[in-house]
């Protein structure tokens, strides 16, 4: 008879899970943010193209490696228009690194030659947390059926010299250019580097 | 110029001051010496381990050394771990960064003095990044009797260096389906931390270590994506003590000292089952919740809607077999191959459900408030439902077809007797089987099928024995109304077992929850020995050693003696402060139990899990862990 609360007492001790970041395969969670200019977007809002997550704070070297070289810019703009949707996301929590106005963002945007659909302000963390972003940058890349093909580091060389970038594979192109031409993406996952996120 | 001088170009204003020093006043022709890399970091400032963890780039040295000379690589002393908002974890130094290196000269040296260069680049992070670089050169005299120098500062590092030797206890990875596992033991000391040092580009989660295992093992669990097929085992460093004065640490792993084959996968006890927040469910357990499982299985033949079948069953393969045994025996078999594809299937679909439900992200968290009222809710009407307030019924039609198949003679009717029978008489045995599912729902698949198995196992026995031997049809016991009182009694237990969850709820909602760490902080600043339980309201375990240890007089009496201050960390409603603490001792979740001794809030010594009164008494009064 003991065998109920026994029972139940697997229940009390197994049951919990551990929550992953948004892994390659999975489908992108849905989430909604306000762009630089005040507009409302989602994910879904989307559907049907393919999408990259780019987590971003100007003021981190890793980044500057970047856009002081205009990798990232030129990145932006070829497939922004080839149709592929680019969202900035900023996760800093206000009075932290990386917390800008609006205003603020608008000229920084502006005075980088950045080239996104939208820069999203996510100051509390949530969409951050949602897809386990630990670093800027950390990317993701979704393709127009709504699942991750690829998550992880912009390129394959972790530092803040503009001399690696031509040297390294850019891992968020190849998976563009392999789920845009129907091939499956061969790197889908590493580890991302740079700062890390100013959550709260 | 002095021996030991050096020069510096820094191209920052730089946090960090970075000098080149060596352990020798002069370089002996053909004798290694040891060369620092010594960075003097502004405080709130960190420069980066051999691995730096979620963010961060670890030291570069490179040296530029006149033909004939070799440098080694970078020797790295004991890293701090940090956590920041965000679940961020970073394997960094802060205050003072020493980087070893042991330089060999060539055999002959003509020269009289001889200068060695290096360019040190490194990532330094406050609430920002910056990173630096600085070129270092290093002049010596050659000397056939070259003093020792800079003894004290070597010495220091040298100590936070890993072992020489491989650890004293064994150490084994295996692969399991959430990434690498990592068993130490036996032997293994108490408080032992895992920091891994993967290869490039493969994206390592934290590594957690299981609640629970046999004395003197220790067992981690390192999360890894997509594992690699052929990765067998990862580099890291186990560290002994982890803030205590004099921590140690081995290397492990692929050029570590892996002084362990790893272990064959023996049956269950390479097995872990569950993770993470609330307790888990440790290796040796398995076993138990199988049998549990097994015995849930037998029981469901008494419930009233199935026990009557059973020596109908039996008569009726009797009957079609007459006398031959084997036939009445092969019957039953089939059977019992019923019952097995019930449970099987039943197991298939909560696979399937939990794969959905992680491509959604559901979680199954007891901090989770809905989770809990959804639990009672279920309990609560399951609970009814063993106490006869309302019945499951099957709609007739089906009822009416099953009866046909149940008539018709052979192997495949007992199968389909088997199966049905298991159906039909899960009008009543659902109740039984939901806490099952709950528990299943948030296990690995391999779990789930070897608990189903066991039920259906259980539950197949009868048939199994009896069709055996169908003389024992005479044990078996008749229906009648004790078979209802044992529904009633069950559903009695289901009934306490909801108010429980309950009362968890209701802690939830009302519990007002004070951050921890200025209460932590204050105990230490007492000077007073401090005892802190890390504790949530639907961890059982944690209420056991309550209940059995803690409140119990004789260590209540040990604590009076003492003054310890006794400090609750309440997780029930995952307080930031306390998950950042527990964390900070490598541990998932709870229980957990620390005692700082008087007036060493830096020297914490980590309880077992399993406390027993002897191990508490012991550690509050001689002031040092009891084993």
């Amino acid at each position: 008879m003991k065998t109920i609360p026994a029972f139940f007492a697997i229940l009390v001790l197994g049951a919990q899970a551990v929550f992953a970041a948004v892994k390659p395969g999975d489908t992108a969670p849905d989430f909604q943010l306000t762009d630089i200019h005040g507009k409302t977007h989602s994910l879904a809002e989307f559907k049907g193209k393919p999408v990259v997550l780019e987590w971003v704070n100007y003021g981190c070297p890793f980044v500057g490696k970047q856009y002081n070289s205009k990798s990232m810019q030129t990145l932006q703009k070829e497939y922004t228009a080839k149709g592929v949707v680019w969202l900035s996301i900023n996760s800093s929590a206000p009075g932290k690194q990386g917390n800008l106005s609006a205003e603020e963002w608008q000229k920084a945007v502006a005075d980088k030659g950045a080239h996104p659909t939208a820069v999203l302000l996510d100051s509390d963390g949530k969409v951050g947390h949602l897809y386990g972003a630990k670093t800027t940058p950390d990317m993701w890349v979704i393709n127009s059926e709504g699942k991750v093909v690829y998550t992880g580091a912009i390129d394959s060389i972790a530092s803040v010299d503009v001399a690696d970038i031509p040297k390294a594979e850019n891992y968020v192109k190849e998976a563009l250019d392999a789920t845009m031409a129907g091939k499956p993406v061969t790197t889908a996952e590493t580890r991302s580097y740079g700062c890390s996120v100013k959550y709260k | 110029m002095t021996p030991g001088a050096f020069a510096q170009f820094s191209f920052a204003p730089s946090k960090v001051e970075a000098s080149m020093v060596a352990d020798a006043e002069g370089i002996q022709p053909g004798h290694a010496f040891t060369v620092g890399l010594r960075f003097k970091i502004q405080p709130g400032w960190h420069t980066y381990w051999r691995f730096a963890g979620d963010f961060g780039i670890p030291t570069t040295l490179d040296w530029k050394l006149p033909p004939g000379w070799k440098a080694g690589p970078i020797q790295w002393p004991l890293p701090q771990v940090n956590h920041d908002a965000g679940d961020i974890v970073s394997y960094a130094y802060s205050g003072e960064a020493f980087h070893l290196v042991t330089i060999t000269p060539p055999a002959t040296l003509s020269e009289k003095t001889v200068t060695l260069k290096a360019l040190a680049k490194w990532l330094m992070c406050e609430k920002e990044c910056v990173p630096g670089q600085a070129s270092l050169s290093l002049t010596l005299p050659v000397t056939d009797h070259p003093q020792a120098a800079n003894t004290d500062l070597f010495a220091k590092y040298r100590a936070l260096l890993p072992q020489a030797q491989a650890p004293p206890f064994p150490v084994a990875f295996t692969r399991t389906e959430k990434g690498l596992r990592l068993k130490v033991g036996p032997n293994a000391p108490n408080q032992l931390d895992f920091y891994p040092i993967p290869p490039d580009q493969l994206p390592v989660g934290h590594p957690t270590r299981l609640n629970a295992g046999a004395r003197g093992m220790v067992t981690f669990e390192i999360p890894i994506d997509n594992l690699p097929a052929s990765l067998q085992r990862i580099d890291g460093l186990l560290v002994q003590g982890v803030g205590t004065a004099s921590p140690k640490s081995w290397l492990v792993g692929a050029t570590g000292g892996d002084n362990a084959s790893a272990p064959g996968v023996g049956g269950s006890n390479g097995f872990s089952v569950g993770n993470g927040a609330g307790g888990s469910v440790p290796a040796g357990s398995l076993l138990h919740y199988l049998l549990l499982g097994f015995l849930g299985g037998l029981i469901l033949n008494v419930m009233p809607c199935v026990l009557p079948v059973i020596s109908l069953k039996i008569l009726g393969f009797v009957q079609q077999a007459g006398q031959d045994r084997q036939h009445i025996f092969r019957l039953g078999l089939a059977f019992t191959a019923g019952v097995f594809v019930w449970f099987i299937a039943l197991a298939a679909m909560l696979i399937g459900l939990q794969a959905a439900g992680r491509q959604v992200n559901w979680g199954f968290q007891f901090q989770n408030p809905w989770f809990v009222a959804v639990m009672f809710g279920l309990v609560l009407i399951f609970s009814l439902n063993l106490l006869g307030v309302f019945e499951l019924i099957l709609p007739g039609g089906l009822s009416d077809r099953f009866g046909r198949t149940l008539r018709s003679d052979g192997y495949r009717g007992a199968f389909a007797n088997g199966l049905f029978a298991t159906i039909l008489g899960s009008s009543c045995t659902v109740p039984m089987l939901g806490s099952s599912i709950g528990f299943a729902l948030a296990q690995p698949p391999m779990v789930i099928f070897a608990v189903f198995l066991a039920i259906a196992t259980g539950m197949a026995l009868p048939y199994f024995l009896l069709t055996a031997q169908p003389a024992w049809l005479r044990f078996l016991p008749r229906p009648g109304m004790w078979m209802v009182r044992v529904k009633q009694l069950m559903g009695m237990m289901m009934l306490l077992t909801a108010v429980w969850l309950g009362w968890v709820l209701w802690q939830q909602q009302t519990k007002v929850i004070e951050p921890f760490q200025p209460q932590l902080t204050r105990a230490l600043q007492s000077g007073r020995p401090v005892f802190v339980d890390f504790t949530a309201d639907w961890c059982l375990n944690c209420k056991a050693n309550e209940r059995l240890v803690l409140n119990t007089a004789e260590v209540q009496a040990a604590f009076k003696k003492n003054n310890v201050l006794v400090l609750k960390a309440d997780w029930t409603r995952n307080d930031a402060d306390i998950g950042k603490l527990l964390k900070q001792f490598g541990r998932a979740g709870v229980p957990l139990y620390v005692f700082y001794p008087a007036g060493k809030p830096d020297q914490p010594h980590v309880l077992p899990e399993l406390l027993t009164r002897q191990i508490v008494v012991d550690a509050v009064q001689s002031g040092s862990p009891a084993s």
